[in-house]
């Protein structure tokens, strides 16, 4: 497996989610605007190659990424390991203003650079032309630049790599599901190489993501619309539709006839929630009133790190908590399912008849176990992992 | 033949090298040696990829009589090839070589793209060795870019090589003779060293 | 170059062919001469440039081959002899010119010189321009050797000047670049007074205006002209015959052609059977030498190179006067008995007339043959063609490899003449994806611009160099810009006409001479033009591929500029001076343990990176390094490191 097989398996085929991990590593691939392309064909073709070692489009062994099934924290086939579920928002209006939702994930990061969990942070940065790239944030202060969701994909995990190579050894990484699964599969894989690339890692602050935008399509999307430069995105609950604000109008554009600008790879994705973050963060879509709802965030606790982080987060009073009401976990393992569903759908439909199954290593012990749990219509909440 | 010690009639000489090695001017050097002594000579040659690291040689013919020749000597028809470069030799050999053929090398390999791209490999020299020895008659093989460093630069191994070559062939040339041809086509100041260094090339060989 | 102007009539020198056509052009009297570089012709201008000064010459690199043309005709207008000096292509570039050049007809002698490659050792075409002749009914003259193209050349310009002509005279790559012992002639001091008299009787030769109409009278005096010639070449003195009175088969050959077949007979000794009709005046055709010599022969062998353009005339001659002559069987290119592509030489000729006269050719014994080619094919890697260490087209093709390959929509470069054309081949990524005559690359790109309505998304970019620009490139520009087109045009600004030698060209504020002269502006002309402009170095390779990636553009955007700007790694400002010592830090470099996979010596081949096969590591071969210090940049572990060298102003 080398990178010419990576590139007609994963970028070529549509897999690619454009999460970095193989970006970076040497000069053969690079990233632009929001897609990973082969710069220079690298004739390697062994198995120790970064690159596809550490895809999580390439020979995903769900045991490996998740690792053994814990006994603390139960762990479902639709969200993973939970081992808490809040409601939670920045204490500080001002905080939550600037973030566009609820201002959990801006002061959860600003905490741990500020307590040591982390030296580094690498967070999604946007860069001219609509385009994201990774940023390496180190002071508290900093975070609050980087608040704000977006539709595109940033190279995040590249920047995990720009870390380590900094010499920084506890970095911490804001990612999206995909980017949790590279972070994960480069822990699972990380004794295979001398260097231990997995051994920086010392926190994951994971957010919700369905899909992503493709940025070529909406570029010109956003030429036809008229609304000038983009200023910001929004999903509002509940409308089907995406608000777009350009510095000269604002537009709605209904979800219906959405597809061909996002990102085709979003639609083998399965997962929703970061499940392998320590904390996973995501707007508050209950069937609470919108724009109260608004400023609040649903916040998955999903490590025992995770656990104490967010302990000392409210002990501090950064974090503002509450209960989640009720129904709101069932609605958000209804909504993660179909999407597992729907992937899993499209894997066999991508893959055709036979054992293959996309980027899934069929080898894995645990797959048909998970497989079975998540298309059993209502299936078992003790699934695979 | 002619006074200088032509072995044939006409007397056909190949110098070959890599591109920027100083190819072409050994040959023009060699040919304005033997023009002043009365001789017809012609040199065929292809510039073009002469600097970008190509194969490159010049043919040399010469003539006591003013006669029709192609500037390209024919097949098999060499009398001698002289190498800046060995393996080059062995190239020339395919296309012009002969049993008859004898041979002036010099013995530092410059190495192809692909071989300093580690993508092939260059022969070692035992090998080429025994390739050229069962080519030729005779192979002489000198460090000629050794004695032209010691002589201050590598460039100079083209005036050394034709020192070598004049010892080994037996023309009746001289540093007076090269001192001639030299003096209006090179800068004085590098006039010393390539005098020096045909010198050094000549001693080498034997003479 | 000394001997080029020594007045020692009898003195014998060494010339290169090109240098003895310039000598030809001394000893006629020339007086000024016009010229673009082009292998296999530059040396003419070049040499004609060092000694203007001591003979009083005016020589040019022009803009172009059609404008040296026309520089060359002005000469001739006002009494000066005068010499226009190309390769092939020019005679294409300038042909619009010349076609009326041949109907309003030249005053003081003028010679065009084309100066062809068979086998296209630096040529991107094969062309064979001697129907140019025909079609625009001109004399033409083809050099055989270097000793007798000085002669040929002082008789054009006599003939020229005699006839109110212009003359063609074909060299190729085998003449111009091939040298040989030439006898010097006297060198004339004409006294020059440069009048163009326009006074007189439109048709008045002399006197009247250079115009080509009124066509018909004018074509009519063109025919007579062509009329006179064809009387006058039955005594040309270069016509020559070789062999016995009544051969059987006579061989016809012009151009090196002539050597190529004389030296044939004489490997198969064959003059008994064989006779050489050596033609210089291929046309209009010497009739009655023809006749006389074609009489005895059964068969008449053409042996010439590029098109079958004599045999065909030969044929036409022969069946026009078949009564006279009879039934002959031809053999030549067209029912092949030579081939029809590629240079010939000697063996190929023996060897074709060697089957055709019954005899066997066998230069080397079979044996020594195949033993050669066995160790050459196992033992001798080739040579591939590389840019020059130092050389900033390297620099600019990875930049603008990597920038395609990112921008990912499928896009090239559409590519023009120069040495960048090496980029069509790994030396500079395979970018190059279209390859015509001069500035075509950005025509091209100018029209692939213009697909966008029809669902086109490819990135389009075009790159010439600084030469390129100015000859061909700039119309294109225009038409470009003009138009709209979606085109991104990399401008490899060089500083010079690297490839063939560095002449000078109009963005250098020196001419052919070494004199100053006005330096056009390139990035100024493409300001005025209208074109969006942006300059970089290409050494900085991060800078010059974010500006690549920027300017790459989405349809509708029109025309952008880049100018890469660095003097050619050989050029004088640069060679030996090198920016950086740089050295591979064998403590850093990870070797094949570094998982770059060779990135350095096996995709950015540079000759002076190698690969150390045995300690498994790069290094920096220091005889060669140019000092660019750009490999630096390019390492993944930072091994290639780069020191600073200062020099003496």
């Amino acid at each position: 497996m080398g990178q010419n097989s990576l590139k007609a398996n994963v970028w070529d085929a549509g897999l690619c989610t454009g999460c970095g991990a193989c970006v970076g590593l040497c000069p053969y691939q690079g990233f632009w605007e929001d897609d990973v392309r082969q710069v220079f064909s690298c004739s390697l073709s062994n198995d120790e190659g970064r690159c596809s070692a550490y895809c999580p489009r390439w020979n995903l062994r769900l045991s490996e990424i998740y690792g053994p099934p814990s006994n603390k924290g139960g762990s479902t086939p639709e969200l993973g390991r939970i081992r808490g579920y809040r409601l939670a928002r920045a204490s500080d209006p001002m905080l939550r203003a600037k973030a566009q939702h609820g201002g959990t994930l801006s002061v959860l990061l600003a905490m741990a650079l500020a307590q040591g969990f982390a030296d580094v942070a690498v967070v999604a940065g946007k860069k001219e032309s609509l385009a994201m790239t990774p940023a390496l944030v180190s002071s508290p202060k900093e975070v609050i630049s980087y608040a704000g969701s977006t539709l595109f994909v940033s190279p995040t995990v590249s920047g995990y790599h720009a870390a380590r190579k900094a010499g920084f050894k506890r970095i911490g990484v804001v990612a999206t599901p995909c980017q949790a699964q590279a972070l994960a599969k480069i822990r699972s894989v990380s004794e295979r190489f001398e260097d231990h690339p997995g051994d920086a890692l010392s926190i994951v602050l994971g957010v919700f993501c369905g899909w992503t935008l493709s940025l070529r399509p909406f570029k010109e999307r956003l030429k036809e619309l008229g609304v000038g430069r983009l200023v910001a995105m929004d999903i509002p609950a509940g409308k089907g539709t995406l608000e777009i604000l350009g510095d000269s109008g604002l537009a709605e554009l209904p979800f219906d006839g959405f597809e061909p600008m996002i990102r085709e790879a979003c639609a083998f994705c399965l997962d929703t929630t970061a499940e392998l973050a320590d904390i996973s963060v995501g707007s508050a879509r209950t069937n609470e009133p919108w724009e109260e709802m608004r400023t609040w965030n649903q916040v998955l606790i999903r490590s025992e790190r995770g656990e104490a982080f967010f302990s000392q987060a409210v002990e501090l009073g950064v974090l503002e908590v509450r209960e989640a009401p009720r129904g709101a976990l069932e609605a958000l393992k209804t909504a993660a399912r179909a999407k597992k569903q729907k992937a899993i759908r499209a894997l066999r439909q991508k893959t055709g008849p036979g054992p293959k199954l996309g980027y899934l290593d069929i080898q894995d012990p645990f797959l048909p176990k998970f497989l079975e749990a998540i298309e059993t219509e209502g299936g078992s909440h003790e699934g695979a992992h | 033949m002619g006074g200088i010690g032509l072995e044939k009639d006409p007397w056909n000489v190949i110098l070959t090298g890599v591109g920027g090695q100083g190819n072409v001017f050994a040959s023009r050097m060699l040919a304005k040696m033997l023009a002043a002594k009365g001789l017809w000579v012609t040199i065929g040659e292809t510039f073009g990829a002469t600097q970008r690291g190509g194969s490159v040689m010049s043919h040399v013919r010469v003539s006591v009589d003013r006669r029709l020749l192609s500037p390209q000597i024919p097949k098999g028809a060499a009398d001698w090839v002289v190498a800046l470069e060995p393996l080059e030799a062995l190239r020339v050999l395919e296309g012009f070589g002969s049993p008859e053929v004898r041979m002036v090398l010099n013995d530092r390999p410059v190495y192809p793209m692909g071989v300093i791209a580690g993508e092939m490999d260059y022969p070692t020299q035992e090998a080429l060795r025994a390739d050229l020895d069962a080519l030729s008659k005779e192979a002489f093989w000198l460090d000629l870019t050794g004695i032209a460093k010691a002589l201050g630069s590598p460039a100079l191994a083209s005036t050394a090589i034709l020192g070598a070559f004049v010892a080994k062939s037996g023309l009746s040339l001289t540093k007076e003779d090269a001192f001639l041809a030299l003096k209006d086509s090179i800068p004085e100041k590098k006039l010393a060293s390539n005098l020096e260094a045909f010198e050094a090339g000549r001693l080498a060989a034997g003479a | 170059m000394k001997e080029l102007i020594e007045d020692c009539p009898g003195k014998r020198a060494l010339f290169l062919g090109n240098e003895a056509i310039a000598r030809g052009a001394l000893e006629a009297g020339l007086g000024v001469a016009a010229s673009y570089p082009g292998t296999p012709a530059s040396e003419i201008l070049e040499s004609l440039a060092l000694v203007a000064s001591e003979a009083n010459l005016y020589t040019e690199w022009s803009v172009n081959e059609k404008v040296a043309m026309e520089v060359a005709a002005a000469a001739s207008f006002a009494g000066i002899r005068s010499l226009a000096a190309m390769k092939q292509n020019g005679l294409h570039v300038g042909s619009d010119f010349l076609l009326h050049l041949a109907l309003s007809g030249v005053r003081a002698g003028m010679v065009l010189v084309f100066a062809e490659d068979p086998g296209a050792h630096s040529s991107v075409n094969e062309a064979d321009s001697r129907y140019f002749s025909k079609m625009l009914e001109l004399p033409l003259f083809e050099l055989s050797d270097v000793e007798s193209a000085k002669e040929v050349i002082k008789l054009a310009f006599e003939i020229s000047e005699a006839f109110k002509i212009p003359v063609l005279v074909r060299s190729v790559t085998r003449l111009s670049h091939a040298s040989g012992v030439v006898e010097l002639g006297p060198l004339p001091k004409p006294r020059r007074n440069a009048v163009f008299r326009h006074e007189g009787f439109i048709l008045d030769p002399d006197l009247g205006a250079m115009i080509s109409a009124p066509v018909p009278l004018k074509r009519m005096l063109l025919q007579e002209k062509l009329a006179g010639l064809k009387a006058r070449f039955e005594e040309f003195p270069l016509n020559r015959y070789f062999g016995p009175d009544k051969p059987e088969t006579l061989l016809v050959a012009s151009s090196v052609a002539v050597l190529y077949a004389f030296e044939a007979i004489e490997r198969l000794s064959a003059w008994d059977k064989a006779g050489l009709l050596a033609l210089t005046t291929t046309y209009p055709l010497p009739e009655g030498l023809l006749k006389a010599h074609l009489k005895a022969p059964g068969r008449v062998f053409i042996v010439e190179e590029g098109v079958s353009f004599l045999e065909q005339s030969l044929k036409a001659f022969v069946a026009e006067h078949h009564g006279e002559l009879g039934q002959k069987r031809f053999l030549g290119k067209d029912e092949g008995t030579l081939p029809g592509v590629g240079e010939l030489n000697v063996d190929v000729v023996a060897e074709a007339l060697a089957g055709a006269l019954g005899l066997s050719y066998e230069p080397v014994p079979k044996a020594y043959a195949s033993k050669a080619a066995e160790a050459t094919l196992m033992h001798a890697p080739q040579r591939e063609l590389a840019f020059c260490p130092g050389c900033p087209h390297r620099a600019s093709f990875f930049s603008v490899a990597k920038a395609l390959a990112l921008d990912g929509r499928g896009g090239f470069v559409c590519g023009d003449i120069g040495c960048y054309t090496l980029a069509m081949l790994p030396a500079g990524f395979q970018v190059i994806k279209t390859l015509h005559a001069m500035g075509s690359g950005t025509g091209l790109g100018s029209g692939f611009g213009k697909l966008g309505r029809f669902g086109f998304d490819q990135r389009t970019l075009s790159v010439m160099g600084d030469s390129t620009f100015f000859h061909t490139g700039l119309p294109a520009l225009i038409n470009a810009v003009h138009n709209r087109s979606d085109l991104l045009l990399v401008i490899l600004d060089n500083q010079g006409t690297a490839m063939t030698g560095f002449q000078p060209h109009p963005g250098l504020a020196f001419d052919a001479e070494g004199k100053g002269a006005m330096a056009v502006d390139i990035e100024g002309v493409c300001l005025a033009i209208g074109a969006k402009v942006f300059v970089a170095d290409p050494f900085e390779l991060q800078e010059t591929e974010r500006l690549l990636l920027g300017m790459m553009g989405e349809k509708g955007e029109g025309v952008r500029v880049l100018i890469l700007k660095q003097p050619c790694a050989l050029s004088p400002q640069r060679k030996g001076k090198g920016a950086y010592e740089v050295a591979v830090d064998e403590a850093v470099c990870l070797g094949e343990a570094c998982g770059c996979n060779r990135f350095c010596t096996r995709v950015f081949r540079c000759p002076a990176l190698f690969w150390d096969k045995n300690a498994k590591k790069a290094r920096v071969d220091d005889v060669l390094c140019a000092g660019c210090g750009v490999c630096a940049q390019i390492c993944p572990s930072g091994a290639i490191q780069k020191k600073e060298l200062v020099w003496a102003a």
